[in-house]
């Protein structure tokens, strides 16, 4: 393995266990986390204790490397402590809670601390946003209600993840405001009111959310002695991959235990550094470049035509002195850039996914790659998009694998049935549950299709009293036209559902869990929705665990019932999850586009969809939050200028676009649609202006 | 791939063209060229700015703003054709409607604008609904305030009526105070600083308040939803380039030049907009025809900007009088109409209100336009007893001229869509083949409409009717389908046919005595396509539209589609506890087909020979027969004194109370606290008609027919129509005309 490293950084990974070194890497199919992994083998087969071993990640793993055997064939002891940042932080938090409770201003440091999930936290916001809204706080803004709660929250994990008091984020906000309305700066210090108010009930009710997990982490834990000493005891040794995508608490953090490790390795790699919406802080991460003993560089490899492009098409929109390292501009008339960019457009965006869809059956029936070679990446994975192309790939027996963002957790149909099913079980509701998402329950948990799904819904659901029906042996024309042993099945699931209607109400995470694995779960069950569940379970459950402390009813039904309210009213879901978990062999759909290039996957084939979108070129400032104003690199006084605000944009759309080029093979395609923006496109859009720079105009096909 | 246009500019196209810079307003004639010479006025621009000269500098671009979106279509096709024939590559430029402009500034900076860039608009059904609940809402507090309200002898019926009129009241006044960038606390503000003295003897005052307490709680629902709707959308544009110079000069130096056609039609918003987008540069151009402004009673448009702007002395003012399009009769006519109402209209405040003093003059020799010869045109004007005779009359004579001058174009043009739907029966009966374009075109309505038959299916598989519904849609216009179609609607056991069981046949789908013969597999394409539909069910209602869409559409079709799919996001968003049932049922709604398709513009429509073209007045804006009939021209229709009978007044009232509380609300604003022209409300109405008319006449080529009944329906009775005043005049214009050919 090592081979296959250039000669310095195979000595470094073979190397004992000491020191520290700095690896940095370009962007593109050399791994970070192959790398990191393979130095994890070295240090288990030198005799390293796995729990001796931390190991920072970027996202939480969906691929839990597995470390190589250890000497003679066997693991080590245990397993190497490998976590996201937040994730060792909230563990540290638990752990030393008795500690630092009292000192960070909780209410009750005797009792436990509640974490919070994003949902749960914006449950908690909610309680403190609404009677503000009802005074007429934020009049004016136009946002939805979830949007407003997801932006106070981004505010405090600002200030989270950049280490500051919260106190400074209206000010922040405030200084950097350069409208001239009346009233503007009104909204900033109701948020920072919101935030303060929050704070302040999380703290009297032990509630723990991302910001002070952070908070605590970095003001309470790493200056503490007793801490300080743990870690010593414990992390001889330090990995971490991908250093560029860390937050400043984060590179405070690993600063002060290169101090005091054995051994650090920290690899980054250049022009990286996606999240910078997350708080992440490329600069700062490059800084402990310097703090480290050896400093080790794996070159670029050849540049590929598609590199080429990607250089060629950031260049266009990037202001010069932030482009890449490597000469920017037009690209040389050596580089042959045709055969690295295709231009696929529709008039309309249906049309668009169609052609897609089309180009990729004949790349892989043609024999020009693999479904694993191809992937398509899109601001939004949105239904069509995954009906038109899911469809068009499973009839042409092509494998298919997505992974996109959660938006709302209502507009998952397998939400929508699971929460039928229980406000079927849940008398005291009194939300009896409409009729359709009855059928789509029913359709799941009996394996019917849609049609046989309605009739049985027909015959069976009471509608008024929100309860099914008992059919008895139904009649025997029901029972004709259903599938053999389906009224059986029902029966069952209904005295199942009555069972739980007649008793004390459980909690919903139980129920759910007992829903999933006693009558959804079937094995034909998509993993993906099989996925869908899972979080919908563990998302109930830590609404559960957190609802004494929430006010969110005493007793399960009203816990239930709380939760069910909660996704009612859009409650927004914050992590990622595949749709299907074999995503090796298969095309890969996947949305936003940050997450594709964090998986570190190199395709022959890549097709950048809705490409005139404004997602895009997303706009960093929102009207009560600003990622870089609230970064800790943010002069404090400076403005955010509409020049500023258009460089970042153009800056940040440049990382993405060279990024994406680098994990492409071949040839990047890049599609859109007339329709998808309110003027056309290419005229709004610069990656397609910067694209037509390169091919001539942007010609849209008929 | 656009075809080269090769342009030959009249005397006032030409002056157009020299155009260096500055603030510029043409007023076009109707027939002039108008859209012909802005297209080649943006290729002259980029021509000259190829060499390094004009006031576009290299890296700007020329913006142009046009009322509808199939406007804006056309335009950019035009402008690529006025390219292409001048050699230049595509490119440089960008043709965008009001909405379209304002949402793409909004988008690209939400942030600064208070929202974010997945904002979302009300759609105008939506915007009713919340008007209508704040409304309910204020009227159940304010009983001892619209109650007093009601006419002498009681309220009967009056709780209904204020309904409506309090409606009109929030609609006018919420539109006419974003419009100004007033938001409820503002414009509460306004009136209060105006004292509450007189406020009881001032009943457009008490109107406006009313309407203002209602812009409050109707604002309150908006944001409570966490949307805008289409004026905030605009508002938030302007409020953007106001409060942002570095915003705005961007946006300046992306367009340094500004093309504004159907100026006349422009809201305050809209110049507000351009004004600031131009600040920079100055450059401005501002074409349009202020005697063909005919929106401003239900906009905040009024040609009164446009006529005020061509005054202005910094402002180059061309004429384009030019026109080929009627004979020198029908233009006389018109002509004649403009100078009778600015000199001698009877009601004095008319004459200044109805229309820019300027004429139509025919094309010189060689034009490559030429007016029809007044040999082959003629004028007649008729009244009738009834209605009926009136519609028989022009059904019977239309269906003449298209056997005689099959060549020719011709139009039935009515004042209202409800003359519309009695012409079109007629027509039906006399059985001419009309294309009827009244609200929304056919084939927007079938687009709906097989979007509505699928969503109906998916919602509810087992009925026949909705899996006869598919089938149509499925089969195509397949004869053997036809043939099909009694079996499919005797299906009772779908799931056989859509998921046949292992061993069970396709005949277990229909009742035994049905018999299964012929080609089959139209059966089977239903089966396919319903089954992918069910499974695309699952998504939400605008996705699951579009997936549909996708297999169904092409072309135009999908861009109906798409907004059909918008509507529904914007449904189901309003109403979260909607599922498919009911947003198939709301689709299904004639108010879902007008809103989602009421500006299906007519800029793509091409009148055909010896097929007669029903539509609107309104809707014939930029359009040209050979021969129109105008029906309808009573004075119910076209009042002439503000003592005359108008539609919507409250006689007890003195007028249309949401007419007279935005006509304060204008007064306020424009003049200060001092009480305005009470009858302006009326006046302004008055001389919109006088325009509309002039746009009706304007239409025909070579053959205009105007008429009137002396009794129309009014519900289950008939009540008399007087002659309108213009109509009295007009008559006499043609006697004159006749009489001193010269």
């Amino acid at each position: 393995m090592t081979g296959a490293w250039p000669a310095p950084v195979a000595a470094a990974v073979a190397a004992p266990a000491a020191g520290s070194v700095w690896i940095d890497l370009p962007q593109g199919p050399v791994a970070a986390a192959a790398l990191v992994r393979e130095r994890m083998g070295v240090l288990l087969e030198q005799g390293v204790n796995g729990d001796e071993l931390l190991v920072l990640v970027p996202q939480r793993p969906r691929r839990h490397p597995e470390p190589p055997p250890g000497p003679g064939g066997t693991h080590a002891a245990v397993s190497p402590q490998i976590h996201t940042f937040y994730g060792l932080a909230a563990r540290m938090v638990r752990l030393f809670w008795p500690r630092v409770a009292a000192e960070a201003g909780f209410g009750a440091p005797l009792d436990p601390p509640v974490l919070l999930t994003y949902e749960t936290a914006q449950y908690v916001m909610k309680q403190i946003v609404d009677p503000v809204l009802e005074q007429g706080a934020f009049d004016g803004l136009s946002l939805r209600p979830q949007r407003l709660l997801s932006q106070l929250l981004d505010n405090l994990n600002k200030a989270g993840v950049n280490g500051y008091d919260i106190a400074e984020v209206g000010p922040r906000l405030r200084a950097s405001w350069t409208g001239h309305e009346e009233g503007r700066e009104i909204w900033f210090d109701q948020a920072q009111g919101c935030i303060e108010d929050y704070r302040a009930h999380c703290l009297a009710n032990n509630l723990v959310d991302v910001s002070l997990v952070l908070q605590i982490f970095h003001r309470n834990l790493m200056p503490c002695k007793e801490f300080q000493d743990h870690l010593e005891g414990r992390f001889r040794h330090l990995l971490v991959e991908a250093v560029e995508e860390t937050v400043p608490v984060a590179q405070d953090f690993i600063r002060q235990r290169l101090a005091g490790v054995d051994s650090a390795w920290l690899v980054g790699r250049r022009d990286g550094g996606f999240r910078v919406f997350l708080g992440v802080d490329p600069e700062g991460a490059w800084t402990l470049r310097g703090d480290c003993g050896e400093r080790l560089q794996v070159p670029d490899e050849p540049v590929r035509p598609t590199v080429s492009l990607g250089r060629a098409l950031s260049a266009s929109f990037e202001p010069p002195e932030h482009a890449a390292e490597t000469p920017a501009g037009t690209p040389p008339p050596e580089d042959d850039l045709s055969g690295a960019l295709r231009l696929l457009s529709a008039r309309h965006r249906g049309q668009m996914v169609g052609e897609v869809a089309a180009e990729v059956v004949r790349l892989v029936e043609g024999g020009a790659a693999e479904p694993g070679e191809i992937a398509v990446v899109a601001p939004h994975a949105d239904g069509v998009l995954r009906f038109l192309v899911g469809e068009a790939l499973r009839e042409a027996g092509i494998p298919c694998a997505m992974v996109r963002r959660f938006e709302s957790l209502r507009e998952e149909p397998e939400t929508r049935l699971a929460l039928a099913l229980a406000a079927l079980a849940y008398p005291g509701w009194q939300q009896p549950p409409h009729a359709a998402d009855v059928s789509e329950a029913l359709q799941a948990a009996l394996g019917l299709d849609a049609v046989r799904a309605h009739l049985l819904t027909r015959a069976a659901y009471d509608a008024g009293s929100g309860a099914l029906r008992d059919l008895g042996d139904g009649d025997a024309r029901l029972r004709e036209r259903l599938p053999d042993g389906t009224l059986e099945a029902f029966e069952s699931l209904r005295r199942w559902l009555e069972a739980r209607r007649q008793g004390e109400p459980q909690p919903l995470d139980l129920f759910l869990r007992q829903l999933f694995g006693e009558v959804l779960s079937r094995p034909d069950l998509d993993p993906g929705r099989a996925a869908m569940y899972a979080r919908l379970i563990s998302s109930a459950s830590w609404f559960r665990r957190s609802a004494p402390s929430l006010g969110a009813g005493p007793d399960p039904g009203g816990t239930a019932e709380g939760y069910a309210r909660m996704v009612e009213e859009g409650v927004v879901a914050a992590a990622h999850a595949p749709e299907a978990a074999e995503a090796a062999g298969a095309v890969l759909v996947v949305a936003p586009v940050y997450t594709y290039l964090l998986e570190e996957r190199f395709d022959r084939y890549q097709f950048w969809l809705d490409a005139g979108s404004i997602s895009w070129w997303e706009p960093p400032h929102q009207p009560l939050t600003n990622p870089h104003v609230l970064s800790r690199r943010w002069p404090r006084q400076a403005r955010w200028t509409d020049a500023v605000d258009y460089e970042t944009r153009n800056r940040t759309l440049g990382r993405l676009v060279r990024g994406l080029c680098s994990r492409a093979g071949e040839t990047v395609y890049l599609c859109w649609s007339e329709t998808e923006g309110h003027g056309p496109p290419e005229e709004d859009s610069p990656l397609l202006r910067a694209a037509a720079q390169l091919a001539g105009p942007v010609e849209p096909a008929a | 791939m656009n075809a080269p246009e090769v342009f030959r500019p009249r005397e006032g196209q030409r002056r157009i063209l020299e155009y260096e810079g500055g603030l510029m307003g043409v007023a076009a004639v109707p027939g002039s060229g108008k859209t012909t010479t802005i297209a080649h006025l943006a290729a002259e621009l980029l021509q000259r700015r190829s060499r390094g000269e004009g006031p576009l500098p290299e890296t700007g671009r020329v913006l142009v703003v046009t009322y509808q979106a199939a406007a804006a279509d056309a335009l950019r096709g035009r402008i690529a054709r006025a390219l292409a024939g001048r050699r230049l590559p595509p490119g440089g430029y960008e043709v965008r409607t009001l909405h379209s402009l304002a949402f793409g500034i909004v988008q690209t900076w939400p942030g600064h604008a208070g929202t974010d860039s997945d904002l979302r608009v009300l759609s105008d059904r939506s915007q009713e609904e919340l008007i209508d609940r704040a409304l309910a809402e204020w009227s159940a507090e304010n009983r001892h305030r619209w109650e007093p309200l009601a006419p002498g002898e009681g309220g009967a019926g009056w709780e209904g009526r204020w309904g409506r009129i309090g409606v009109d009241i929030a609609r006018t006044v919420i539109a006419a105070a974003k419009n100004r960038r007033l938001d409820a606390d503002g414009l509460l503000g306004l009136l209060s600083a105006g004292g509450e003295r007189g406020e009881e003897e001032d009943l457009p005052l008490r109107l406006l308040r009313i309407g203002a307490e209602l812009y409050t709680r109707y604002q309150l629902l908006v944001e409570s939803w966490g949307g805008i709707d289409f004026n905030d959308m605009v508002r938030l544009a302007v409020d953007l380039a106001a409060s942002h110079e570095d915003l705005a000069a961007r946006l300046g130096a992306r367009w340094p030049v500004v093309l504004e056609d159907e100026a006349q039609d422009s809201v305050p918003l809209q110049e507000e907009l351009l004004g600031r987008l131009t600040a920079g540069s100055g450059h401005w151009i501002r074409v349009g025809d202020p005697n063909q402004s005919i929106t401003s009673t239900f906009t905040s448009a009024d040609p009164r900007f446009l006529r005020r702007f061509l005054e202005r002395g910094e402002v180059r003012t061309i004429e384009m009088s030019v026109s080929g399009r009627c004979s020198p009769r029908i233009m006389e006519l018109a002509n004649g109409l403009v100078d009778w109402t600015c000199q001698e209209y009877p009601v004095p405040e008319v004459r200044t209100q109805a229309f820019r003093r300027q004429r139509m003059d025919p094309a010189g020799p060689g034009d490559p336009q030429p007016n029809p010869d007044d040999g082959d045109s003629a004028i007649a004007l008729r009244s009738f007893d009834q209605r009926a005779q009136e519609l028989a009359y022009v059904a019977r004579r239309a269906l003449g001229f298209t056997r005689t001058r099959p060549e020719c174009t011709l139009a039935v043009l009515v004042p209202t869509n409800r003359l519309g739907f009695e012409m079109a029966e007629i027509l039906r009966e006399v059985e001419v083949a009309f294309d009827e374009r009244l609200t929304t075109t056919r084939r927007s309505r079938a687009v709906i409409d097989r979007l509505a038959r699928v969503l109906t299916f998916v919602a509810n598989p087992l009925s026949p009717a909705a899996l006869e519904g598919v089938f149509r849609i499925t089969s195509g216009e397949a004869e053997e389908a036809e043939d099909l179609l009694p079996l499919v609607r005797s299906c009772y056991r779908p799931e056989s046919l859509l998921y046949p069981a292992p061993g069970v046949a396709v005949a277990d789908a229909f009742p035994p005595v049905a018999r299964l013969q012929g080609d089959l597999q139209p059966l089977g394409a239903l089966a396919h396509r319903a089954r992918r539909w069910l499974e695309a069910g699952r998504y939400p209602v605008d996705q699951l539209a579009l997936a549909v869409a996708a297999e169904l559409f092409e072309g135009d079709d999908l861009a109906r589609a798409q907004r059909v799919a918008g509507h529904l996001r914007r449904r189901a968003d309003q109403h979260p506890g909607w599922r498919l049932p009911e947003l198939a049922a709301d689709l299904q709604r004639p108010e879902a087909a007008r809103e989602i398709l009421a500006a299906e513009e007519e800029a793509g429509y091409e009148p055909q020979p010896g097929q007669l073209t029903l539509t609107t007045m309104h809707k014939s804006k930029g359009m040209e027969w050979d021969l129109v009939y105008l029906v309808g021209v009573d004075g119910i229709e076209f009042p002439g004194t503000p003592e005359d009978y108008f539609r919507g007044h409250e006689p007890h009232l003195g007028g249309n109370p949401a007419e007279m509380a935005g006509a304060r609300l204008t007064g306020l604003l424009e003049d200060g606290p001092q009480r305005p022209e009470e009858r302006s409300g009326q006046l302004q109405y008055i001389a919109e008609r006088l325009r509309l008319l002039y746009v009706g006449i304007t239409r025909a080529r070579r053959f205009l027919s105007l008429s009137f009944s002396r009794a129309i329906p009014s519900g289950q009775r008939t009540r008399a129509a007087p002659e309108s005043l213009v109509f009295a005049r007009l008559g006499a214009l043609l006697e004159q005309g006749r009489r001193d050919p010269g």
